[in-house]
């Protein structure tokens, strides 16, 4: 039991570190770095270098590489070039923003999509199984973002119940949570959809395993083989999915940040594009994928709980 | 479970509903790009001012946008650009992918943990997030948007081949085959491949249909084809400014999406049901 | 209670509204306190028969006719009163006993819930009684095990576990559908004891259904043969086995594998001088962890060998390390130890390519005829694939015909080379493989439980098909299985196999006469066999089986 824990921390970190030098490679060592990259083409060879030495440039490729990681660790980034303020204290910033719009989008795609797929299998082929495959069906098909610009033109510009986007900071909770109730939905419909299909189609799968039949041979009731049995089995390739698609859900998040004129990471790092601003780029990539892989990390050592035969193996 | 079933196994409208109508939807958002390239209702490019911000059917089919073109021809030849960026990072893809994939199923140990971590540290990668560092780098297009969507397929394959190509090595076929003298990399291109194919194709078709969703994005961003290129993204992002005045600008490229996607994915299901029957209308 | 079941179908409608007759006419009763054994082959419907009284028929399958059960049709009553009749009433053990317990949930847990949903008990009154259940069926160490997961037991243990939910809420009629037939025969002894003992300790009934003559043989009082599902003869069981009335059922128990008793085969003669075919020499296979640390041994010094024209014979229960054994001698995997002699060669003092080489000479038949054949190739491709590596084989038109000769020696048509490996059913496709294996004219064939996954009547007809190649063209056979029937009619020699090491080898017919190792004994005593009275679940609790086991 230690030892895969460690073997799956292990595995983690080798990932993180890989992560890291390719980020590290293709932002830092391709020709064209930063300062010519940020100053344009039109720049003099001179103040070039000057930039190349303010932002550290001038170093080898180990020590800024080593300065970059360490300063992961105590929060110092680096400037970014055109906010003139240090890259840690600008994702903590835009994180109060993207943290909680990801978190609620989480909560109502497994929320609405959990339920409606358990229902569905347990009512297999009949109408409420229609009724959720075809909303899963479009729902998948959709654009998280189209669904932000419908919002608006339903709730904004028509209905005026919700400002058309911005935010308004979490000094007043309630409005920074009404702030982010439009764009959570529509990241969270795209994702609502996709669970209610997988979570159908697992538990359906576990429904055709033997041991649902011995359930049923000793007379427990529908509800009880469906929860305890089935979707308890199920949870497994459930839990799998949501890691999958968690690169979807930041996807969706830069776009939805972009539709709604949230101040998020995902903005940020639209914006930074436009600025021609590397060393923000590249630690908001960083960020990304380091979530992505603490995610499928997280994702790893629940199967452990879920599955007591993988406990077992060494 | 089971006591509650009815009697009879129903489908609503036949088992192969979901392959014909995939299909059907498919092949007309295939044949209206193909036909964009050599008739639109209107030039897709030409701007009439006078003509702008029409409802549909005030002017053309689907109206038109703030410089008075044809919504309808700009989607047409929209569905073309999106079409051709999705199938090529696509092909990427499946390429790279079901290599590798099929290579860390025959070689098991150090070379399929070597690839299978290589697949872990691409797949942090969201493809927004690629798009938007090589954007950094070279600039933003349309092989920005390739190599992006087509990086971050990479992975996806090499799972989705290795699991099919691992279940094809369990066979005694392969053991029979290893015992007439043939090495993994014949027993690859002669067993494995050929059983894997229909696997790998209906997954492709599902990815396709992803890609073009990401492309969307992408090009909504202004990640992918520059302007004056007409593409779905960049419309949705045009309608945005137009969003109380001129909704349909925002509503018909949606649509757009939505239905092609609709299209690859049930074709892909269709696929899935006919071919496995096994799993047939549980995915 | 007595069960009366008189089912007129089980019909199959499918979506397009086409129906298929299923199960049709069966009728039986099973008085209370009687052992009722179902038999018959696969597809016969007698696993349908019994989810039909169990009320569980997979979806889009509807039984008609009445299931009575004291005087009440349990085809007539709602989801609701059925439910409370499974279990209560009613219990059933499966299969395979891994996939038929939950893998999620502690084994206490598991028997306490059917308990639970039949019987006002708390939670604590319920885990008292799964525990009483389990030590009732024996489960060593029950205390501790009662909260263990299924994957932490060995098969025998699971099925005792399977037995206990059946059990719990004391119902008063068991169904077994093929309970012993993933086990090994040993166990698969203890657990038609115990089965034996439970019925008639507690007075209930048992339908058992099972393709193996010898299983129902051995603790059924009366049996009913089915066939494509109907019924083809009902009756006491002994008189079934010694006096069949119908020509199905004469055949099935003429199928069953039996040595003939005629007298010495004659073996063919051997050149002086010549060596055998195949010599194994002290073969190890060791299992080591990455820090060099012994594992297992999964063979330990194993010699034997064989003759040209004869067939030698291994027999083991799973894990003994005959699958190792085979694999070795094929050259698919390396010992650790000791010698592969191939026509007096030494097979691993060759290079890899030369190994490759030499495997011409001996090819592999494989117990499951599905996946052996690749379902992509047409069966001219799948025949001629050992030819890889020749690079005398014949080309064009001489290899269709000599791939053509060689389904005709197996029992097949040469227009057969065309089809793909779906057309054919399962002893075709053990056909097929034999081709596959016999194209280039080898001199050993390693036959890995090549019957086991047929039926009796076809795994007859290909151990007649192996006896034929043997005489006709003097190939030798290592023929690999758990079947000691099997091994027993058809091996020259055997070598009784057990954790990796030979307990004892010699002439087939002299190890089964007179078995000398305690293992053999215990093997063969454990095998149910047909020409033996019924052995468990005797009034007085007779048990004669179980002693032998313990």
């Amino acid at each position: 039991m230690p030892g895969i824990l460690l073997r799956r921390l292990g595995s983690f970190v080798l990932t993180l570190f890989f992560a890291s030098l390719l980020v590290f490679a293709s932002m830092d060592l391709l020709p064209g770095n930063a300062a010519a990259i940020l100053l344009g083409t039109a720049a003099r060879e001179d103040t070039i270098a000057a930039l190349e030495q303010q932002l550290g440039l001038d170093q080898p490729a180990y020590i800024r590489y080593l300065t970059w990681i360490g300063g992961a660790f105590t929060g110092d980034l680096g400037k970014s070039a055109s906010y003139g303020v240090s890259v840690g204290g600008l994702i903590a910033e835009r994180l109060a923003v993207t943290m909680p719009l990801a978190i609620m989008a989480l909560i109502i795609a497994v929320a609405i999509g959990v339920p409606m797929g358990v229902m569905a299998a347990a009512r297999w082929r009949q109408a409420p199984d229609r009724l959720a495959s075809g909303f899963a069906q479009i729902g998948i098909a959709v654009p998280d973002f189209w669904f932000g610009l419908l919002f608006i033109l339903i709730f904004s510009t028509t209905l005026q119940w919700f400002s058309a986007g911005g935010f308004p900071g979490w000094s007043d909770p309630a409005a920074g949570l009404k702030a982010l109730l439009l764009p959570a939905l529509a990241l969270a419909l795209p994702q609502a959809a996709i669970l209610t299909r997988i979570t159908r189609s697992a538990v359906l799968d576990v429904s055709g395993e033997d041991f649902i039949r011995t359930a049923q041979a000793k007379g427990l009731t529908e509800s009880r083989i469906l929860w305890r049995h089935a979707v308890r089995n199920a949870l497994v390739p459930i839990v799998t999915i949501i890691g999958l698609q968690f690169s979807f859900l930041i996807a969706g998040a830069v776009l939805v940040e972009n539709v709604f004129n949230l101040p998020g990471i995902g903005r940020l790092a639209y914006q930074s594009l436009s600025q021609r601003d590397l060393v923000v780029i590249r630690s908001v990539a960083m960020f990304f994928a380091g979530l992505v892989i603490l995610v499928n990390f997280l994702i790893d050592l629940s199967y452990l709980w879920l599955d007591p035969r993988l406990r077992a193996r060494r | 479970m089971t006591a509650a079933a009815p009697d009879r196994i129903r489908y609503g409208f036949g088992p192969h509903f979901r392959l014909y109508l995939g299909a059907a939807i498919t092949a007309c958002v295939i044949g209206l790009a193909l036909l964009s390239l050599v008739w639109t209702p209107a030039p897709p490019a030409k701007m009439r001012i006078a003509l702008k911000l029409k409802a549909p059917l005030e002017a053309g089919l689907a109206g038109t946008d703030q410089f008075g073109r044809d919504i309808f021809s700009l989607l047409m030849a929209g569905a073309w650009n999106s079409l051709s960026i999705a199938v090529v990072a696509i092909v990427i893809g499946v390429v790279a992918g079901v290599a590798l994939g099929t290579a860390a199923a025959a070689r098991r140990g150090l070379v399929e943990e070597i690839i299978m971590r290589f697949a872990d540290v691409i797949f942090a990668f969201p493809a927004i997030v690629s798009a938007i560092m090589i954007a950094a780098l070279m600039g933003s297009g349309a092989s920005t948007a390739i190599l992006a969507i087509g990086l971050f397929n990479i992975p996806v394959f090499i799972r989705v081949s290795r699991a099919l190509a691992q279940r094809v090595w369990a066979n005694d076929f392969c053991l029979a085959a290893q015992a007439a003298g043939k090495g993994a990399f014949r027993i690859t291109t002669d067993h494995v491949l050929p059983n894997i194919a229909g696997g790998v194709a209906i997954q492709a078709t599902v990815q396709v249909g992803l890609a073009i969703l990401v492309e969307a994005g992408l090009s909504f961003l202004g990640l992918s084809l520059a302007p004056p290129a007409p593409s779905w993204g960049r419309m949705l992002s045009d309608a945005q400014t137009f969003l109380s005045q001129a909704p349909w600008m925002a509503i018909a490229p949606g649509v757009a999406v939505a239905v092609t996607v609709l299209g690859f994915n049930l074709l892909g299901d269709g696929l899935r049901d006919k071919f496995d029957p096994r799993t047939a209308g549980r995915v | 209670m007595n069960l009366s079941v008189a089912l007129q179908s089980i019909v199959l409608s499918r979506w397009d509204g086409n129906r298929r007759t299923l199960v049709e006419n069966i009728a039986f009763d099973v008085p209370q306190g009687t052992t009722m054994g179902i038999v018959g082959e696969s597809g016969s419907g007698k696993s349908l028969t019994s989810l039909a009284i169990m009320g569980l028929l997979p979806t889009g399958m509807k039984a008609s006719g009445v299931v009575g059960m004291d005087g009440t049709n349990l085809l007539d009553l709602s989801a609701e009163q059925m439910r409370k009749v499974r279990g209560s009433r009613i219990g059933m053990i499966f299969q395979e006993p891994m996939t038929a317990l939950n893998p999620a949930m502690r084994i206490g847990d598991q028997i306490a819930e059917g308990l639970i949903a039949h019987r006002d008990i708390s939670h604590s009154q319920a885990r008292a009684e799964a525990l009483r259940l389990l030590d009732r069926v024996h489960m060593p160490d029950a205390k501790r095990r009662i909260d263990s997961f299924p994957h932490e037991m060995s098969g025998g243990q699971r099925q005792r576990v399977g037995i206990a939910i059946a059990l719990a809420p004391g119902p008063s009629l068991l169904i077994a559908d093929e309970p012993t037939t993933a086990l090994d025969v040993t166990v698969q002894a203890e657990v038609l004891a115990l089965l034996g003992e439970l019925i008639d300790d507690l007075k209930m009934s048992l339908l058992l259904i099972s393709h193996d003559l010898g299983v129902i043989a051995s603790i059924c009082e009366r049996t009913l043969v089915m066939k494509s599902g109907a019924s083809v003869e009902a009756g006491d069981t002994v008189q079934i086995l010694r006096r069949p009335q119908q020509a199905y059922t004469q055949r099935l128990i003429a199928a069953m594998p039996r040595r003939d008793d005629a007298g010495e085969r004659s073996v063919p003669g051997i050149a002086p001088g010549e060596p055998p075919v195949l010599e194994v020499r002290q073969v190890e296979r060791e299992y080591r962890s990455l820090s060099g640390q012994l594992l297992t041994k999964a063979v330990d010094g194993v010699s034997f060998s064989i003759r040209r024209g004869t067939i030698f014979g291994i027999v083991g229960e799973s894990g003994c390390g005959k699958s190792t054994l085979s694999r070795i001698v094929m050259g698919l995997d390396r010992p650790t130890g000791g010698k592969i002699l191939f026509d007096g060669e030494d097979l691993f003092a060759k290079t890899p390519r030369q190994i490759r080489e030499a495997r011409r000479g001996f090819q592999m038949v494989f117990q499951d005829p599905q996946g052996s054949l690749d379902p992509r190739q047409r069966v001219s491709q799948i025949v001629a694939e050992p030819l890889y590596l020749d690079p005398n084989a014949p080309k064009g038109k001489a290899r269709e015909e000599l791939v053509a000769e060689t389904l005709r020696s197996v029992g097949l048509a040469s227009e057969d080379a065309r089809k793909f490996p779906h057309q054919f059913s399962g002893g075709q496709r053990q056909r097929i493989a034999i081709a596959r294996a016999l194209i280039c004219r080898p001199k050993l064939v390693v036959a890995d439980e090549p019957v086991s996954a047929l039926d009796l009547s076809v795994q007859a007809q290909v151990l007649e098909l192996i006896r034929d190649l043997r005489d006709r063209y003097g190939i030798a056979f290592l023929f690999i299985s758990h079947s000691l029937a099997v091994v027993e009619s058809i091996a020259d020699d055997i070598g009784v196999m057990h954790r990796g090491r030979f307990v004892e080898t010699g002439k087939a017919r002299e190890v089964f006469r007179n078995p000398q190792d305690p293992y053999t004994q215990k093997l063969i005593a454990a095998e149910p066999r047909i020409d033996q009275p019924r052995r468990y679940g005797l009034v007085g609790g007779a048990a004669s089986g179980a002693e032998v086991v313990q």
